[in-house]
Protein backbone atom coordinates (compact mmCIF):
# COMPACT_ATOMS: atom_id res chain seq x y z
CA UNK A 1 0.00 0.00 0.00
CA UNK A 2 1.30 3.58 -0.97
CA UNK A 3 -0.10 5.76 2.16
CA UNK A 4 -1.26 8.90 1.36
CA UNK A 5 -3.83 9.66 4.22
CA UNK A 6 -1.62 11.00 6.78
CA UNK A 7 -3.79 13.89 7.35
CA UNK A 8 -6.48 11.26 8.96
CA UNK A 9 -4.04 9.35 10.47
CA UNK A 10 -0.14 8.41 10.02
CA UNK A 11 0.34 4.99 9.50
CA UNK A 12 3.51 4.35 10.10
CA UNK A 13 5.03 5.04 14.09
CA UNK A 14 8.61 5.44 14.25
CA UNK A 15 9.88 2.41 15.85
CA UNK A 16 10.63 4.19 19.17
CA UNK A 17 7.25 4.46 19.73
CA UNK A 18 5.66 0.68 18.98
CA UNK A 19 8.95 -0.12 21.47
CA UNK A 20 7.54 2.68 24.43
CA UNK A 21 3.75 1.13 23.94
CA UNK A 22 4.98 -2.42 24.32
CA UNK A 23 7.12 -2.01 27.29
CA UNK A 24 4.34 0.08 29.09
CA UNK A 25 1.93 -2.27 28.29
CA UNK A 26 3.63 -4.96 30.80
CA UNK A 27 5.43 -2.10 33.55
CA UNK A 28 2.88 0.47 34.07
CA UNK A 29 0.67 0.63 37.01
CA UNK A 30 -2.07 3.88 37.06
CA UNK A 31 -1.01 7.03 37.78
CA UNK A 32 -1.51 8.77 40.92
CA UNK A 33 -3.05 5.79 42.54
CA UNK A 34 -0.06 4.75 44.37
CA UNK A 35 3.15 5.39 45.26
CA UNK A 36 4.73 2.00 44.40
CA UNK A 37 7.09 1.50 41.64
CA UNK A 38 4.20 0.59 38.96
CA UNK A 39 2.25 3.42 39.96
CA UNK A 40 5.06 5.99 40.59
CA UNK A 41 6.44 5.14 36.64
CA UNK A 42 3.37 5.66 35.26
CA UNK A 43 3.52 9.39 37.13
CA UNK A 44 6.98 9.55 35.91
CA UNK A 45 6.01 9.40 32.03
CA UNK A 46 3.16 11.41 32.48
CA UNK A 47 5.08 14.12 34.24
CA UNK A 48 8.05 14.28 32.03
CA UNK A 49 5.62 13.79 28.76
CA UNK A 50 3.85 16.82 29.93
CA UNK A 51 7.22 18.88 30.10
CA UNK A 52 8.18 17.62 26.83
CA UNK A 53 4.79 19.00 25.50
CA UNK A 54 5.16 22.14 27.41
CA UNK A 55 8.52 22.95 25.49
CA UNK A 56 7.59 22.02 22.21
CA UNK A 57 4.60 24.12 22.03
CA UNK A 58 6.08 27.15 24.24
CA UNK A 59 3.45 26.76 26.85
CA UNK A 60 4.99 28.23 30.14
CA UNK A 61 3.74 26.16 32.37
CA UNK A 62 3.40 22.05 32.16
CA UNK A 63 0.63 21.51 35.24
CA UNK A 64 -1.07 23.62 32.38
CA UNK A 65 -0.91 20.78 29.69
CA UNK A 66 -3.64 18.75 29.77
CA UNK A 67 -3.82 15.40 28.27
CA UNK A 68 -7.20 14.11 26.46
CA UNK A 69 -7.80 11.13 24.22
CA UNK A 70 -7.72 13.70 20.69
CA UNK A 71 -8.28 17.33 19.42
CA UNK A 72 -11.84 16.69 19.59
CA UNK A 73 -11.86 16.60 23.08
CA UNK A 74 -9.78 18.53 23.65
CA UNK A 75 -12.30 21.52 21.76
CA UNK A 76 -15.11 20.41 23.52
CA UNK A 77 -13.31 20.73 26.95
CA UNK A 78 -11.97 24.35 26.05
CA UNK A 79 -15.17 25.66 24.32
CA UNK A 80 -17.76 24.12 26.26
CA UNK A 81 -15.46 25.33 29.37
CA UNK A 82 -14.90 29.08 28.11
CA UNK A 83 -18.21 29.80 26.72
CA UNK A 84 -21.25 31.64 28.59
CA UNK A 85 -25.06 32.62 27.45
CA UNK A 86 -24.49 36.08 25.88
CA UNK A 87 -20.89 35.74 24.72
CA UNK A 88 -20.01 36.23 20.90
CA UNK A 89 -17.56 34.02 19.22
CA UNK A 90 -15.37 34.12 15.60
CA UNK A 91 -14.66 31.37 13.60
CA UNK A 92 -14.20 30.55 9.97
CA UNK A 93 -15.17 27.89 7.37
CA UNK A 94 -11.97 26.10 7.10
CA UNK A 95 -13.13 24.12 10.25
CA UNK A 96 -13.19 20.71 10.62
CA UNK A 97 -16.24 19.48 12.85
CA UNK A 98 -15.04 19.08 15.69
CA UNK A 99 -14.71 22.97 15.79
CA UNK A 100 -17.98 23.26 14.29
CA UNK A 101 -20.16 21.13 15.97
CA UNK A 102 -19.11 22.60 19.51
CA UNK A 103 -19.57 25.86 18.62
CA UNK A 104 -23.42 25.02 16.55
CA UNK A 105 -23.97 23.38 20.54
CA UNK A 106 -23.18 25.78 22.04
CA UNK A 107 -24.87 28.57 19.72
CA UNK A 108 -27.88 26.14 19.80
CA UNK A 109 -28.17 25.14 23.36
CA UNK A 110 -26.21 28.26 24.83
CA UNK A 111 -27.00 31.42 23.65
CA UNK A 112 -23.85 32.01 22.28
CA UNK A 113 -23.35 34.04 19.21
CA UNK A 114 -21.60 32.79 16.26
CA UNK A 115 -19.52 34.84 13.51
CA UNK A 116 -18.01 33.03 10.51
CA UNK A 117 -15.06 34.62 8.51
CA UNK A 118 -16.05 33.24 4.86
CA UNK A 119 -12.95 32.23 2.55
CA UNK A 120 -12.44 32.68 -1.31
CA UNK A 121 -12.57 29.69 -4.18
CA UNK A 122 -8.74 28.84 -3.02
CA UNK A 123 -9.43 28.99 0.68
CA UNK A 124 -7.82 31.92 1.98
CA UNK A 125 -9.01 34.44 4.44
CA UNK A 126 -9.38 38.23 4.54
CA UNK A 127 -7.60 38.65 7.93
CA UNK A 128 -9.67 42.32 8.07
CA UNK A 129 -12.97 40.39 8.39
CA UNK A 130 -11.49 38.94 12.24
CA UNK A 131 -11.10 42.47 13.30
CA UNK A 132 -14.35 43.30 11.44
CA UNK A 133 -16.69 40.55 12.98
CA UNK A 134 -15.36 41.91 17.01
CA UNK A 135 -18.51 43.58 19.03
CA UNK A 136 -18.35 44.28 22.48
CA UNK A 137 -19.15 40.18 23.91
CA UNK A 138 -17.01 38.78 21.44
CA UNK A 139 -15.60 36.39 24.42
CA UNK A 140 -12.91 34.15 21.83
CA UNK A 141 -11.72 33.30 18.45
CA UNK A 142 -11.74 29.86 17.85
CA UNK A 143 -9.80 28.89 14.71
CA UNK A 144 -7.84 26.15 13.10
CA UNK A 145 -3.74 26.02 12.25
CA UNK A 146 -4.60 24.54 8.86
CA UNK A 147 -7.46 23.66 6.93
CA UNK A 148 -7.79 19.88 6.75
CA UNK A 149 -8.72 20.06 3.06
CA UNK A 150 -6.54 22.40 0.98
CA UNK A 151 -3.89 22.66 3.76
CA UNK A 152 -3.80 25.89 3.70
CA UNK A 153 -2.16 27.74 6.92
CA UNK A 154 -3.96 30.45 8.59
CA UNK A 155 -1.26 33.07 10.02
CA UNK A 156 -2.38 32.23 13.80
CA UNK A 157 0.40 35.22 15.38
CA UNK A 158 -1.65 37.56 12.60
CA UNK A 159 -4.99 36.46 14.68
CA UNK A 160 -3.56 36.19 18.01
CA UNK A 161 -2.35 39.87 17.72
CA UNK A 162 -6.48 40.96 16.80
CA UNK A 163 -7.38 38.50 19.58
CA UNK A 164 -4.71 39.99 22.18
CA UNK A 165 -5.36 44.21 21.09
CA UNK A 166 -9.27 43.36 22.44
CA UNK A 167 -8.37 40.89 25.31
CA UNK A 168 -10.03 38.10 23.45
CA UNK A 169 -9.85 34.35 23.82
CA UNK A 170 -7.97 32.34 21.02
CA UNK A 171 -8.02 29.03 20.81
CA UNK A 172 -6.17 27.09 18.05
CA UNK A 173 -7.12 23.91 16.52
CA UNK A 174 -3.36 22.50 15.71
CA UNK A 175 -4.73 18.70 14.29
CA UNK A 176 -3.03 18.88 10.94
CA UNK A 177 0.02 21.41 12.09
CA UNK A 178 1.27 19.82 15.44
CA UNK A 179 4.03 17.61 14.72
CA UNK A 180 4.69 19.70 11.20
CA UNK A 181 4.75 23.29 11.39
CA UNK A 182 6.68 24.83 14.16
CA UNK A 183 3.66 26.71 17.47
CA UNK A 184 4.82 29.10 19.77
CA UNK A 185 1.84 29.74 22.02
CA UNK A 186 3.25 33.27 23.63
CA UNK A 187 4.54 34.09 20.17
CA UNK A 188 1.38 33.26 18.72
CA UNK A 189 -0.60 34.76 21.43
CA UNK A 190 -2.68 30.95 21.93
CA UNK A 191 -4.39 31.59 25.00
CA UNK A 192 -5.46 27.65 24.82
CA UNK A 193 -3.82 25.16 21.94
CA UNK A 194 -5.27 21.75 20.90
CA UNK A 195 -3.78 19.15 19.44
CA UNK A 196 -4.12 15.63 18.50
CA UNK A 197 -1.00 12.82 19.14
CA UNK A 198 -1.70 10.45 16.07
CA UNK A 199 -1.24 12.72 13.36
CA UNK A 200 2.24 14.11 12.61
CA UNK A 201 3.23 14.37 15.93
CA UNK A 202 3.38 9.91 14.90
CA UNK A 203 2.07 9.40 18.64
CA UNK A 204 -0.63 6.52 19.24
CA UNK A 205 -4.07 7.12 18.38
CA UNK A 206 -6.28 7.97 21.54
CA UNK A 207 -3.81 10.52 22.39
CA UNK A 208 -3.95 14.35 22.31
CA UNK A 209 -4.50 17.50 24.50
CA UNK A 210 -5.19 21.20 25.32
CA UNK A 211 -1.97 23.48 26.57
CA UNK A 212 -3.51 26.79 28.69
CA UNK A 213 -1.45 29.91 27.91
CA UNK A 214 -2.38 32.18 31.24
CA UNK A 215 -4.52 32.25 34.11
CA UNK A 216 -7.56 30.68 32.25
CA UNK A 217 -11.07 29.32 33.81
CA UNK A 218 -12.16 26.43 31.77
CA UNK A 219 -15.03 24.46 33.29
CA UNK A 220 -14.34 20.77 33.53
CA UNK A 221 -16.30 18.58 30.86
CA UNK A 222 -16.28 15.34 32.95
CA UNK A 223 -15.54 15.05 36.61
CA UNK A 224 -14.45 11.95 38.48
CA UNK A 225 -11.97 10.19 40.12
CA UNK A 226 -8.30 11.78 39.82
CA UNK A 227 -6.72 9.64 42.96
CA UNK A 228 -6.02 12.91 44.80
CA UNK A 229 -8.24 14.77 47.67
CA UNK A 230 -10.82 11.47 47.47
CA UNK A 231 -13.44 12.82 50.16
CA UNK A 232 -13.80 16.46 48.20
CA UNK A 233 -17.39 15.77 46.38
CA UNK A 234 -16.28 19.00 43.50
CA UNK A 235 -13.28 17.88 41.20
CA UNK A 236 -10.48 20.09 42.26
CA UNK A 237 -9.82 23.25 41.12
CA UNK A 238 -5.99 23.26 40.58
CA UNK A 239 -4.78 22.26 36.59
CA UNK A 240 -4.46 19.81 35.54
CA UNK A 241 -6.14 17.72 37.57
CA UNK A 242 -9.66 19.90 36.96
CA UNK A 243 -9.61 18.53 33.40
CA UNK A 244 -8.39 15.01 34.06
CA UNK A 245 -10.78 12.58 35.64
CA UNK A 246 -10.38 9.04 34.82
CA UNK A 247 -7.52 6.87 34.04
CA UNK A 248 -5.13 8.16 31.59
CA UNK A 249 -4.44 6.40 28.57
CA UNK A 250 -0.34 5.97 29.99
CA UNK A 251 0.49 3.35 27.43
CA UNK A 252 -0.77 5.74 24.97
CA UNK A 253 1.61 8.31 26.52
CA UNK A 254 4.58 6.75 26.84
CA UNK A 255 4.17 6.16 22.95
CA UNK A 256 3.19 9.87 22.57
CA UNK A 257 6.67 10.53 24.82
CA UNK A 258 9.02 8.35 22.56
CA UNK A 259 7.24 9.89 19.42
CA UNK A 260 8.70 14.04 20.73
CA UNK A 261 11.45 12.53 21.48
CA UNK A 262 12.10 11.40 17.72
CA UNK A 263 10.98 14.74 16.37
CA UNK A 264 13.13 16.18 18.42
CA UNK A 265 16.23 13.98 17.37
CA UNK A 266 15.51 14.44 13.97
CA UNK A 267 14.30 17.62 13.80
CA UNK A 268 10.86 19.42 12.99
CA UNK A 269 12.17 21.56 9.95
CA UNK A 270 13.61 18.57 8.68
CA UNK A 271 10.61 16.60 8.86
CA UNK A 272 8.78 19.56 7.71
CA UNK A 273 10.98 19.91 4.58
CA UNK A 274 10.42 16.51 3.72
CA UNK A 275 6.45 16.26 3.74
CA UNK A 276 6.29 19.52 2.01
CA UNK A 277 8.93 18.58 -0.69
CA UNK A 278 6.88 15.52 -1.55
CA UNK A 279 3.80 17.24 -2.12
CA UNK A 280 4.75 20.00 -3.45
CA UNK A 281 6.17 17.42 -6.08
CA UNK A 282 3.19 15.61 -6.59
CA UNK A 283 1.11 19.00 -7.54
CA UNK A 284 3.66 20.22 -9.76
CA UNK A 285 3.40 16.98 -11.47
CA UNK A 286 -0.69 16.91 -11.36
CA UNK A 287 -1.73 20.01 -11.85
CA UNK A 288 0.09 19.95 -15.37
CA UNK A 289 -3.09 17.39 -16.83
CA UNK A 290 -5.70 19.00 -18.03
CA UNK A 291 -8.44 17.14 -16.42
CA UNK A 292 -7.22 18.17 -12.40
CA UNK A 293 -8.37 20.59 -10.50
CA UNK A 294 -6.56 21.49 -7.56
CA UNK A 295 -7.49 23.39 -4.63
CA UNK A 296 -6.19 25.46 -2.62
CA UNK A 297 -3.25 28.37 -2.45
CA UNK A 298 0.12 26.89 -3.58
CA UNK A 299 1.38 30.34 -3.93
CA UNK A 300 1.74 30.37 0.26
CA UNK A 301 4.87 30.77 1.71
CA UNK A 302 4.12 27.85 3.93
CA UNK A 303 1.30 25.20 4.36
CA UNK A 304 0.79 21.58 5.20
CA UNK A 305 2.17 18.47 2.82
CA UNK A 306 -1.91 18.51 1.37
CA UNK A 307 -2.89 18.41 -2.31
CA UNK A 308 -6.37 17.78 -2.69
CA UNK A 309 -8.44 17.66 -6.11
CA UNK A 310 -10.60 16.68 -8.39
CA UNK A 311 -10.62 15.14 -11.51
CA UNK A 312 -12.83 16.55 -14.56
CA UNK A 313 -16.92 15.54 -12.96
CA UNK A 314 -15.76 12.26 -11.77
CA UNK A 315 -17.26 11.76 -8.23
CA UNK A 316 -14.48 11.81 -6.00
CA UNK A 317 -15.53 8.17 -4.06
CA UNK A 318 -15.14 6.57 -7.44
CA UNK A 319 -11.86 8.06 -7.97
CA UNK A 320 -10.47 7.37 -4.45
CA UNK A 321 -11.86 3.80 -4.53
CA UNK A 322 -9.94 3.75 -7.91
CA UNK A 323 -7.05 4.84 -6.61
CA UNK A 324 -7.13 2.16 -3.46
CA UNK A 325 -8.19 -1.09 -5.33
CA UNK A 326 -6.36 -0.58 -8.83
CA UNK A 327 -3.26 0.85 -7.37
CA UNK A 328 -2.87 0.66 -4.26
CA UNK A 329 -3.00 4.21 -2.80
CA UNK A 330 -4.89 5.28 0.24
CA UNK A 331 -6.40 8.35 -0.12
CA UNK A 332 -9.43 10.28 1.54
CA UNK A 333 -12.19 11.15 -0.52
CA UNK A 334 -15.82 12.82 0.55
CA UNK A 335 -16.25 15.39 2.70
CA UNK A 336 -13.23 15.46 4.83
CA UNK A 337 -15.74 16.57 8.55
CA UNK A 338 -14.82 19.70 6.62
CA UNK A 339 -18.73 20.67 5.20
CA UNK A 340 -18.26 25.10 5.25
CA UNK A 341 -14.82 24.29 3.46
CA UNK A 342 -16.16 22.26 0.71
CA UNK A 343 -19.32 24.57 0.49
CA UNK A 344 -16.82 27.69 -0.10
CA UNK A 345 -15.20 25.68 -2.56
CA UNK A 346 -18.12 24.64 -4.45
CA UNK A 347 -17.43 20.87 -4.03
CA UNK A 348 -20.26 19.65 -2.24
CA UNK A 349 -21.96 17.42 -4.68
CA UNK A 350 -18.34 16.20 -6.18
CA UNK A 351 -16.64 15.81 -2.95
CA UNK A 352 -12.65 16.00 -3.43
CA UNK A 353 -9.85 13.28 -2.99
CA UNK A 354 -7.00 14.81 -0.44
CA UNK A 355 -3.52 13.34 -1.00
CA UNK A 356 -1.67 13.87 2.63
CA UNK A 357 2.07 13.27 2.72
CA UNK A 358 3.92 11.93 5.65
CA UNK A 359 7.47 11.78 6.65
CA UNK A 360 7.57 8.26 5.47
CA UNK A 361 6.59 8.70 2.19
CA UNK A 362 8.91 8.79 -0.26
CA UNK A 363 9.40 10.48 -3.90
CA UNK A 364 8.64 7.33 -5.54
CA UNK A 365 5.32 7.17 -3.44
CA UNK A 366 4.58 10.71 -4.90
CA UNK A 367 5.09 9.69 -8.53
CA UNK A 368 3.05 6.92 -8.26
CA UNK A 369 0.15 8.62 -7.10
CA UNK A 370 0.70 11.16 -9.75
CA UNK A 371 1.12 8.53 -12.29
CA UNK A 372 -2.35 6.62 -11.20
CA UNK A 373 -3.99 10.25 -10.99
CA UNK A 374 -2.59 10.75 -14.82
CA UNK A 375 -4.10 7.33 -15.99
CA UNK A 376 -7.72 8.17 -14.00
CA UNK A 377 -7.35 11.44 -15.90
CA UNK A 378 -7.11 9.62 -19.41
CA UNK A 379 -10.50 8.16 -19.40
CA UNK A 380 -12.03 11.39 -19.91
CA UNK A 381 -9.87 12.52 -23.05
CA UNK B 1 12.38 14.31 56.93
CA UNK B 2 8.45 14.42 55.00
CA UNK B 3 8.08 16.64 52.49
CA UNK B 4 4.12 17.25 51.35
CA UNK B 5 2.64 18.59 48.25
CA UNK B 6 -0.37 20.45 46.97
CA UNK B 7 -0.35 18.73 43.78
CA UNK B 8 1.11 15.56 42.21
CA UNK B 9 2.84 17.84 39.28
CA UNK B 10 4.69 19.25 42.35
CA UNK B 11 5.94 15.99 43.57
CA UNK B 12 6.81 14.74 40.65
CA UNK B 13 8.85 17.73 39.87
CA UNK B 14 10.21 17.33 42.71
CA UNK B 15 11.32 13.59 41.99
CA UNK B 16 12.90 14.39 38.79
CA UNK B 17 14.87 16.77 40.16
CA UNK B 18 16.23 15.27 43.05
CA UNK B 19 16.97 12.13 40.53
CA UNK B 20 18.87 14.71 38.42
CA UNK B 21 20.69 16.39 41.49
CA UNK B 22 21.55 12.72 42.70
CA UNK B 23 20.23 13.65 46.17
CA UNK B 24 18.85 10.95 48.65
CA UNK B 25 15.01 10.49 49.39
CA UNK B 26 12.28 9.17 47.57
CA UNK B 27 8.44 9.03 46.76
CA UNK B 28 6.60 7.13 50.03
CA UNK B 29 2.59 7.33 50.34
CA UNK B 30 1.49 10.52 52.42
CA UNK B 31 1.71 9.10 56.21
CA UNK B 32 -1.98 9.46 57.88
CA UNK B 33 -0.44 12.35 60.22
CA UNK B 34 -0.27 14.76 57.24
CA UNK B 35 -3.41 16.21 55.09
CA UNK B 36 -1.99 17.43 51.59
CA UNK B 37 -3.38 17.97 48.04
CA UNK B 38 -1.09 15.19 47.05
CA UNK B 39 -1.08 11.22 48.19
CA UNK B 40 2.57 11.12 47.25
CA UNK B 41 4.76 12.80 49.82
CA UNK B 42 9.17 12.93 49.74
CA UNK B 43 10.86 11.23 52.58
CA UNK B 44 14.84 11.96 53.32
CA UNK B 45 16.66 11.55 55.69
CA UNK B 46 16.20 13.18 58.60
CA UNK B 47 19.51 15.46 59.27
CA UNK B 48 18.73 16.35 55.73
CA UNK B 49 16.67 19.61 56.49
CA UNK B 50 18.66 22.27 54.82
CA UNK B 51 19.72 20.01 52.38
CA UNK B 52 15.85 19.88 51.43
CA UNK B 53 15.10 23.19 51.80
CA UNK B 54 17.94 24.12 49.53
CA UNK B 55 16.89 21.78 46.95
CA UNK B 56 12.97 22.64 47.22
CA UNK B 57 14.02 26.44 46.26
CA UNK B 58 16.39 25.58 43.55
CA UNK B 59 13.45 23.60 41.74
CA UNK B 60 11.26 26.25 42.64
CA UNK B 61 8.49 24.62 43.98
CA UNK B 62 6.65 25.27 47.39
CA UNK B 63 5.99 22.04 49.62
CA UNK B 64 2.69 22.44 51.15
CA UNK B 65 4.10 20.93 54.86
CA UNK B 66 8.33 20.00 55.19
CA UNK B 67 8.26 18.33 58.76
CA UNK B 68 10.08 15.59 60.29
CA UNK B 69 8.10 12.53 61.22
CA UNK B 70 9.16 8.63 62.06
CA UNK B 71 7.94 6.72 58.97
CA UNK C 1 -18.94 1.96 -19.05
CA UNK C 2 -20.33 -0.55 -16.08
CA UNK C 3 -23.13 0.00 -13.91
CA UNK C 4 -22.59 -1.19 -9.72
CA UNK C 5 -24.89 -1.13 -7.31
CA UNK C 6 -23.83 0.85 -3.91
CA UNK C 7 -26.08 -0.24 -1.10
CA UNK C 8 -26.02 3.09 1.60
CA UNK C 9 -26.19 3.10 5.39
CA UNK C 10 -26.47 5.84 8.11
CA UNK C 11 -23.41 4.47 9.81
CA UNK C 12 -19.98 1.84 9.35
CA UNK C 13 -21.92 -0.30 12.27
CA UNK C 14 -24.90 -0.51 9.74
CA UNK C 15 -22.82 -1.32 6.94
CA UNK C 16 -20.50 -3.78 8.32
CA UNK C 17 -23.13 -6.16 10.06
CA UNK C 18 -24.84 -6.26 6.54
CA UNK C 19 -20.93 -6.59 5.01
CA UNK C 20 -20.58 -9.88 7.49
CA UNK C 21 -24.22 -11.45 6.47
CA UNK C 22 -23.39 -11.02 2.74
CA UNK C 23 -20.13 -12.71 3.09
CA UNK C 24 -21.49 -15.66 5.08
CA UNK C 25 -24.32 -16.04 2.47
CA UNK C 26 -21.63 -16.14 -0.17
CA UNK C 27 -22.66 -12.79 -2.08
CA UNK C 28 -19.86 -11.12 -3.31
CA UNK C 29 -19.03 -7.48 -2.20
CA UNK C 30 -17.05 -5.28 -0.71
CA UNK C 31 -16.48 -2.31 1.16
CA UNK C 32 -16.10 1.19 -1.17
CA UNK C 33 -16.46 5.15 -0.69
CA UNK C 34 -20.07 5.92 -1.13
CA UNK C 35 -20.34 7.91 -4.02
CA UNK C 36 -21.14 11.65 -3.57
CA UNK C 37 -23.57 12.14 -6.16
CA UNK C 38 -25.74 8.84 -4.59
CA UNK C 39 -25.64 9.93 -1.00
CA UNK C 40 -27.13 13.47 -0.77
CA UNK C 41 -27.28 14.54 2.69
CA UNK C 42 -26.10 11.22 3.99
CA UNK C 43 -23.23 11.15 6.06
CA UNK C 44 -21.85 8.11 6.25
CA UNK C 45 -18.86 7.29 3.45
CA UNK C 46 -18.83 3.74 3.66
CA UNK C 47 -21.15 1.65 1.19
CA UNK C 48 -21.16 -1.87 -0.11
CA UNK C 49 -20.19 -2.41 -3.50
CA UNK C 50 -22.76 -5.45 -5.09
CA UNK C 51 -22.19 -6.17 -8.92
CA UNK C 52 -25.21 -6.39 -11.35
CA UNK C 53 -25.23 -10.36 -10.84
CA UNK C 54 -25.48 -10.30 -7.30
CA UNK C 55 -27.82 -7.61 -6.46
CA UNK C 56 -31.26 -9.62 -6.32
CA UNK C 57 -29.40 -12.19 -4.17
CA UNK C 58 -27.88 -9.22 -1.62
CA UNK C 59 -31.23 -7.77 -1.50
CA UNK C 60 -32.78 -11.61 -0.54
CA UNK C 61 -30.26 -11.55 2.25
CA UNK C 62 -30.89 -7.89 3.74
CA UNK C 63 -34.70 -9.18 3.62
CA UNK C 64 -34.19 -12.50 5.28
CA UNK C 65 -31.84 -11.19 7.93
CA UNK C 66 -34.05 -8.18 8.54
CA UNK C 67 -30.76 -6.39 7.93
CA UNK C 68 -30.96 -2.48 8.44
CA UNK C 69 -29.50 -0.35 5.37
CA UNK C 70 -30.48 3.51 3.96
CA UNK C 71 -31.06 2.39 0.10
CA UNK C 72 -29.78 0.82 -2.98
CA UNK C 73 -28.35 3.19 -5.59
CA UNK C 74 -27.49 1.98 -9.37
CA UNK C 75 -24.55 3.69 -10.36
CA UNK C 76 -22.77 4.33 -13.84
CA UNK C 77 -18.91 3.80 -13.08
CA UNK C 78 -17.15 5.21 -15.84
CA UNK C 79 -13.73 3.78 -14.39
CA UNK C 80 -12.81 0.39 -15.63
CA UNK C 81 -10.60 -1.57 -13.62
CA UNK C 82 -6.73 -2.14 -14.18
CA UNK C 83 -5.98 -4.66 -11.87
CA UNK C 84 -2.84 -5.30 -14.07
CA UNK C 85 -1.35 -1.80 -14.12
CA UNK C 86 1.49 -0.64 -11.63
CA UNK C 87 3.06 2.42 -11.03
Amino acid sequence: MIYLDNAATTMMKPPGVVSAVTEALTSLGNASRGAHEGALESNRVIYRTRKKLASFFGCPKSEQVIYTNNSTEALNIAISGTLREGDHVITTVLEHNSVLRPLYRASEGRGVALSIVPADKKGCVDYEDFARLIRPETKAIVCTHASNLTGNLLDIRRIGEIARAKGLLMIVDASQTAGSVPIDMVRSGISILCFTGHKSLMGPQGTGGLLINGDIEIEPFKVGGTGVQSYLTAQPREYPTRLEAGTLNGHGIAGLSAALDFIEETGLEKIHAHELGLAMQFYEAVSAIPEVRVYGDFSASDRCPIVTLNIGELDSALVSDELSYSYGIAVRAGAHCAPLMHKALGTEKQGAVRFSFGYFNTAADADAAASAVRQIAEVLL
Amino acid sequence: MIVAFSSTHDAMAFEDYCMRQGAEGRLIPLPKEISAGCGLAWSAPPADRVHVEELLRAAGITPQHLRELEV
Amino acid sequence: MNLKYYILFENYEQGLALHDKLDDAGVRNRIAPAPAAARGQLCCGMSLLVGPEEIERAKQVIQNENAVFHSIVPVENPLQPRRDRYC
